[in-house]
């Protein structure tokens, strides 16, 4: 557990030591802001009645998990294709430690630094609360909703990267394999459950009006353990090579 | 301390090692020589744990590889041929991320810390952040990083690749100082470091141990003789080869005209330079025109040169 949080630590601190973690920060927060400002606008000026959680907040995180499809893998890329391409990776490989808590780590980093952008995200929420009455479950289950959609874009674009040393391919590979696995769901013929469970977007827009099934927990932490044993596999299966 | 037996390993078809064997000793210095390609990483990320053998056996302070990777992690230090530096954090972070990854915790990795960057000298840069440092210095933030759990055996992989004159003798230095009290095996293909810094020497070439032989040995081994001839070289050798006291003699490589003579122990024993002088005049007498006379040692260099033709020389055939 020392070594998992050591890597987790470490990563975090280099998102914010790099333009990467910034820059992605902006991009959040632009989208965000704008986002915001656009829906509260364009609720009050056609004089609807605004239901601050559901309109506002649900639009919000829903369009945050679009755009998380393609920021998350920038983390995912760095973290470990890059890691592979520069060898430092070696110096998780050569210590006494097990892949999961490597692959942990990797994930764990990821996940404080979205979990600090999420609560930073939180001003939102409060600026309604200052002018409505919003339903504190219901946004809390929004905001749930995100962290999970990261935490299952962060698993796949970890499994991505440790196919490859090539930041590029990893980056687009992870795109690319994500919106497969959207687009899996609606295959002719899939079973229900399938379609149910690979739509993460829909399960996180579930979440933001406030749906919170206990499926669609285990939906994430299926998704989330699935990508992570195999990204584990991929790690073990380097000092296998052949 | 480290024992190797049978060796092999495969990417794909491709036989990377063919069956090596060695062992080194506690407290030695062993150099892995080999021109590049010739398996010196594979062998060395095996060892670390890094790499599964194929087959074969690889032990590490009795642990192996296979079976005890764990063990085998926490008993060595690995500096690979690309170092793995984080350079965006500062040389004491990067340390103690290592020591944390090694599970160090607490005042005992503060300590380590401290002794680590003490040991490879970098306490005047340890605030510096690592990618704005000279490449002397971030290797031996590199060996910092080997170095911070305390390995009973380092394996450095070209070490003083790529640095200059003045880093190179440091980081020898660095490194005699750190073998009195650990195994040390490191790798090169630039055989002055190997003669400079190693107790034995494991020559390998195309996955293969060509030649192991102990530089004390070689450094005790007694000299041979050339004797350069302004003509009649051929007959000069005939006529040495005659003698009961000459062992085995030889046309110099390279050098036309010249003859490299080994004498036999008895001829070194009370006066060899007389012996030489003595030998001198009666080829002088026998009428061969004698141009030099010169001491030649026969170093880890010749013997290296030598496996590496002989056996490519072998393969090519």
């Amino acid at each position: 557990m020392n070594a998992t949080l050591a890597i987790a630590q470490r990563d975090f601190k280099g998102f914010f030591g790099t333009p990467v973690g910034w820059i992605a920060a902006c991009i959040m927060f632009l989208v965000a802001g704008l986002l915001f400002y656009i829906v509260t606008f364009g609720l009050i000026t056609r004089g609807q009645a605004v239901d601050p959680v559901s309109e506002i907040l649900g639009s919000l995180t829903g369009f945050l998990n679009y755009i998380n499809i393609f920021i998350v893998p920038i983390f995912t890329m760095r973290v470990m294709s890059e890691e592979l391409a520069q060898g430092t990776y070696r110096l998780q490989a050569s210590a006494p430690i097990s892949s999961w808590s490597i692959i942990g780590g990797k994930f764990l980093g990821i996940m404080f630094f979205f979990g600090v952008i999420g609560l930073l995200m939180l001003v939102y929420p409060l600026f309604v609360a200052v002018f409505a009455q919003p339903d504190y479950k219901v946004m809390l289950s929004g905001w749930l909703g995100l962290i999970l959609n990261i935490a299952a874009v962060v698993s796949i674009g970890l499994f991505i990267g440790t196919l490859t040393k090539n930041a590029v391919i990893s980056y687009l590979g992870s795109v690319f394999f994500i919106i497969l696995f959207l687009f899996s769901g609606y295959i002719q013929g899939a079973p229900e459950w399938y379609q149910r469970s690979v739509n993460i977007l829909e399960l996180g827009n579930d979440l933001s009006r406030g749906i919170l099934k206990t499926s669609s927990l285990a939906i994430y932490a299926a998704i989330c353990g699935l990508f992570l044993f195999l990204a584990r596999l991929v790690l073990e299966s380097k000092r296998w090579r052949v | 301390m480290i024992e190797v037996r049978d060796l092999v390993k495969f990417y794909g078809d491709r036989k990377v090692l063919h069956g090596l064997s060695f062992t080194v000793g506690v407290g030695r210095v062993c150099g892995f020589l080999g021109p590049n390609g010739s398996g010196k990483s594979t062998t060395m990320d095996i060892l670390a744990g890094l790499l599964g053998p194929s087959d074969g056996d690889v032990k590490i302070c009795g642990y192996d590889v296979v079976t005890q990777s764990k063990e085998v992690k926490s008993q060595v230090g690995y500096l690979p041929d690309n170092p793995p530096l984080h350079r965006e954090m500062t040389v004491v972070d990067f340390v103690t991320y290592v020591a944390k990854l090694r599970g160090m915790k607490g005042a005992a990795r503060k300590q380590a810390v401290d002794r680590t960057l003490e040991e490879c000298d970098v306490v005047d840069v340890a605030d510096r952040v690592v990618g704005n440092l000279s490449k002397g210095y971030r290797q031996r933030v590199a060996l910092c990083s080997a170095l911070v759990h305390h390995p009973k055996v380092l394996i450095l992989d070209e070490p003083t690749e790529g640095l200059d004159p003045n880093q190179i003798v440091h980081i020898r230095n660095l490194i005699q100082k750190l073998a009195r009290e650990r195994t040390v095996i490191l790798s090169s293909h630039i055989l002055s470091e190997v003669q400079a810094t190693c107790a034995d020497v494991i020559i390998i070439n195309n996955g293969r141990i060509a030649a192991k032989t102990s530089l004390t040995e070689e450094e005790t081994r007694r000299p041979q003789v050339v004797f350069s001839f302004a003509s009649g070289a051929d007959s000069a050798l005939a006529w040495l080869r005659e003698k009961n006291f000459v062992q085995g003699a030889k046309a110099h490589e390279g050098t036309v005209g010249a003859v490299v003579v080994d004498f036999r122990e008895d001829f070194w024993e009370g006066g060899g330079a007389e012996n030489v002088a003595r030998l001198n005049s009666q080829l002088v007498q026998g009428g061969f025109g004698v141009s030099g006379i010169s001491q030649h040692k026969a170093g880890i260099e010749e013997l290296f040169f030598n496996v590496i033709k002989s056996q490519n020389q072998i393969a090519a055939h």
